[in-house]
């Protein structure tokens, strides 16, 4: 077949082919396909001058042409290919193409370029769907792998109360004891079993959150709760715990009036954020200091602040202070699930939750939530 | 004005294309559309007085259906080596890239992207292994969604380029 049949050829099955002179420049042989023409419309150029030198308008054969320049010089038979990529014209519009420099006879050099789309699409589509797989093995694995540390976290955590309560049983069973030691132990037993009983309760609240993030929102405007009556409630319940502690529990005045106050969220689940954040700054306190339970208004939201007088917040565990456990320091495990848990519900309600230190040392821990606007507002 | 090209390479869907989007055209798609081949965009930068136009060369990510084509590195002026925070595997894997780039297209200037930054929860990475990265490379947290470090980390690749 001579070289023009060939290109005739080539020119039929819709391609572009650009021949090259001696000097290294192209022209169009044959037909131009329509693609190369919308093409150098959009770049702003005449099909000529685009067909001439094609590296000033696409970075990508600039590159590619070196390749080709050095298979033209060996004077081989055959060809190379671009392998596919996608040019944008200025216009903004994609194309996808593919390119080969092929020697047609030795004195005929050929750079065909082809628009690939439908082809492309289809490589697309099956690339797509086993990259997609990947990904979602990738989350699958790391889910595993999460579940698997947190289950090791609790196992561990609730192992050692159990520890506790099975050594006393079995000094209590010898029967050696005196009885005010004996009464000690039973004090201490008992105090083991409710600490494994509040995580087994953390563990559950974090179960049922994660559940409830996944279902549909769950505030109503009719169901929107007073967060004065939350917080005295929640302050309530924690009295009898900071009287034991030793620890002055001072709820602010804005939380005493009787005019509602109502933001978005839901009460039962409201008061156990704030009974969370409170157990925590008392389990962070010292006898004898005091925590402080503040509230700060605005006209379109609520912040509600818990400053403890403790420790502060360790740097290393601050930014996964709110996760579901701390993978690196795992000082969390179950014990730490609490202020996930508020983390959760708050964000759900379109609220934000966070924690700054102190002057004069210990943590303010706080959250916000938008006011709910009352019915027929 | 003088132009850079800049190639940005990564395992799959760490986001480098969206790092483009983000950068060039301050888009960003939460749907996972994979590239194949290459994707050129160009973006025109100034800093400190000095305008360049940056070729981003968004590359395919390399995975066992395609393979790392040498020749698309041929003159690259910088690498962006993208990482997705997420997946920690990604990280050992971009380093394998980086060292098979450097054989390619020599020492150049490079900037590892830890992608995914605004996915706090799910974050692999562990600050020790990135201080430990960092003495040794120049290292920015980046969010293609929240559009977090992005800006910085062309900056970053653009002022080392000019160092040059
Ligand atoms: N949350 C979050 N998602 C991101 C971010 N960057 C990318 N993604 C998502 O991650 C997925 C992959 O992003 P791409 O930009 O397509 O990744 P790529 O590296 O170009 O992937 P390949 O072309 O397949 O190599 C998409 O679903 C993106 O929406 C980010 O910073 N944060
Ligand atoms: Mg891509």
């Amino acid at each position: 077949m001579s070289d023009a049949l060939i290109e005739d050829w080539l020119c039929d099955t819709g391609v572009l082919v650009l021949a090259r002179g001696d000097d290294g420049t192209f022209a169009v042989a044959g037909r131009t396909p329509e693609f190369f023409v919308d093409m150098a419309r959009a770049e702003g150029l005449a099909v000529e001058l685009a067909a001439r030198d094609p590296r000033t308008w696409s970075p990508f054969l600039e590159n590619f042409l070196v390749d080709a320049e050095a298979f033209w010089r060996r004077g081989e038979c055959g060809r190379v290919l671009s392998g596919p990529w996608c040019e944008t014209t200025r216009a903004g519009r994609d194309w996808e193409l593919e390119a080969a420099a092929v020697t047609i006879s030795h004195a005929r050099q050929v750079l065909v370029i082809q628009h690939v789309a439908l082809e492309y699409a289809e490589r697309v589509a099956v690339l797509q769907k086993a990259r997609s797989a990947g990904l979602a093995f990738d989350r699958l694995q790391r889910e595993v792998q999460d579940k698997e540390v947190l289950l090791h976290c609790v196992v561990h955590d609730l192992k050692t109360p159990l520890a506790n309560i099975y050594g006393n049983l079995s000094l209590l069973k010898s029967g050696k004891l005196a009885p005010e030691r004996a009464l000690q132990l039973m004090q201490l037993s008992l105090a083991e079993a409710k600490r494994q009983e509040s995580m087994i309760r953390q563990l559950l609240q974090v179960f049922e959150a994660e559940l409830r993030a996944l279902a549909s929102f769950d505030t109503l405007p009719g169901l929107a709760p007073d967060l004065r009556q939350c917080v005295r409630v929640a302050a309530r319940a924690m009295q009898s715990g900071y009287e034991r502690r030793g620890v002055a529990l001072q709820v602010a005045r804005g939380f005493e009036l009787d005019e509602r106050f109502d933001v978005h969220g839901r009460a039962d689940r409201l008061e156990r954020v704030v009974i969370n954040l409170l157990d925590n700054a008392l389990r962070h306190s010292r006898p004898g200091s005091e925590v402080e339970l503040a509230l700060v208004e605005s006209p379109t939201h609520a912040r509600v602040e818990v400053r403890d007088r403790g420790s502060g917040v360790d740097p290393s565990v601050a930014p996964a202070l709110f996760q579901r456990f701390v993978k690196s320091a795992r000082s969390g495990g179950a014990a730490g699930l609490g202020l996930y848990y508020c983390r959760l519900t708050i964000e759900r309600w379109g609220g934000r939750i966070g924690f700054a230190p102190r002057d004069g040392g210990g943590t303010c821990f706080w959250f916000e939530l938008p006011r709910a606007l009352s019915p027929g507002a | 004005m003088k132009r850079k090209k800049v190639c940005l390479l990564g395992a799959f869907a760490v986001g480098k294309t969206s790092l483009v989007a983000r950068f060039v055209h301050s888009i960003f798609d939460e749907r996972y559309h994979t590239t194949i081949g290459v994707k050129i965009d160009k973006k025109d930068v100034t800093l400190r007085g000095v305008s360049t136009t940056l070729v981003l060369w968004d590359l395919y990510g390399e995975d066992k259906f395609q393979r790392l084509e040498a020749s698309y590195l041929r003159g690259a002026h910088g690498f962006l080596i993208v990482v997705d925070g997420t997946r920690a595997w990604t990280l050992d894997h971009a380093l394998e890239m980086l060292a098979r780039a450097k054989e390619i297209a020599g020492d150049v200037p490079h900037v590892m992207l830890l992608n995914k930054h605004d996915l706090a929860d799910g974050w692999e990475l562990s600050e020790e292994r990135c201080e430990l990265l960092a003495t040794s490379m120049d290292l920015v947290r980046t969010s293609a969604k929240s559009g977090e470090g992005v800006e910085a980390a062309f900056e970053r690749l653009v002022e080392r380029m000019e160092q040059r």
